[in-house]
């Protein structure tokens, strides 16, 4: 694996991205851009379904119409992370908060996910259960972890 | 110039700025919460601009967004104030003659004017044109430079990082 590693971190458009400056930096704010609206949309829902947001629309109403944002974001926010991750990998790769942040991200995807199939449910509900509040608020807290881990991995570790 | 070094150098060595300097958490921790401050500033903005130039909410009326989204606006502009002078105070000497730093306070500034004068004038008629699917040009502008400058402002603070 860390072979493999080093030989992303040499492949010829990886090394070019990692030694010009304005190119790493660039794929930086994509990366920033993306997480906003990633992390923005979900949080919104999120608060949506702990009743603190947007109460004048239902559950479905703001589930439907930021989801389809969530994933496009998702989706750039991984490739950008993933050209990031590249330009460094055999850094990257043992790195224990790097390890942390990846592993509350795919738990944070696995609630947006659960999120997503249970809201005509709890839309049908008179009141949201406690439940429902309870999965929102760990998918909140997970975002909030993972953007927390990834600001570590520079502090702490040194990278990116 | 020179003084504004020295407040600089005298903000670094307050306890606030030494302590959030010299943790290994409380730097990362606010800069967490800045995040979160410009996913609610600029989320909120970006809607209204949008809405100014006619890409989105084109049938409701742009008070009533005005007035659901601004609060949000708000509370992060609070956040990002309060955050970010934590921030700055860590590592202010640093930090001011830093070009990224440099063109985003010059940025913020713009945006300040661009919001205040948008508001003291092309809002001031929004009963004419409240449901216009499209604002008026000086409105249209406004929204536009808003997103741009923005838009600007949090990747020149990203870039302070590679600078």
């Amino acid at each position: 694996m860390l072979s493999l590693c080093e030989w992303l971190e040499h492949t010829g458009l990886v090394s070019t991205i990692a030694e010009t400056g304005w190119m790493y930096a660039t794929v930086s704010v994509i990366h920033y851009f993306t997480l906003f609206v990633l992390v923005g949309t979900i949080v919104l829902v999120d608060l949506r379904i702990l009743g603190v947001a947007a109460r004048s629309q239902s559950v479905a109403q703001i589930a439907e119409a930021l989801f389809p944002w969530t994933w496009t974001a998702l989706g750039l926010a991984l490739l950008s992370g993933f050209i990031m991750f590249a330009t460094d990998a055999g850094d990257y790769y043992p790195d224990k908060i790097f390890r942390i942040k990846m592993t509350v991200i795919l738990l944070a995807v696995v609630f947006a996910v659960i999120v997503k199939r249970n809201v005509p449910e709890w839309d049908r509900a008179p009141v949201i259960s406690t439940g429902a509040k309870l999965v929102a608020f760990v998918s909140l807290a997970l975002w909030v972890g993972a953007i927390l881990a990834g600001v570590e991995i520079a502090a702490i570790s040194g990278l990116g | 110039m020179h003084l504004l070094f020295e407040f600089c150098q005298w903000l670094e060595q307050t306890s606030t700025g030494t302590a959030i300097r010299e943790s290994l958490w409380l730097f990362p921790i606010i800069e967490t919460i800045h995040i979160f401050g410009i996913i609610s500033l600029v989320g909120s903005t970006s809607i209204l601009d949008l809405r100014l130039m006619g890409l989105t909410f084109r049938e409701e009326p742009v008070s009533k967004l005005a007035k659901r989204f601004l609060p949000w606006a708000w509370a992060g502009f609070v956040v990002q104030v309060v955050t970010g002078l934590l921030l700055f105070s860590s590592e202010a000497t640093k930090m001011v003659g830093n070009a990224g730093f440099q063109y985003k306070m010059l940025m913020i500034l713009v945006a300040g004017l661009n919001a205040f004068v948008f508001h003291s004038i092309a809002y001031q008629s929004v009963g004419k044109w409240d449901r216009d699917p499209v604002a008026p040009l000086s409105a249209r502008i406004a929204g536009l430079l808003s997103i741009l400058l923005w838009f600007g402002i949090v990747a020149a603070g990203r870039w302070i990082a590679y600078v």
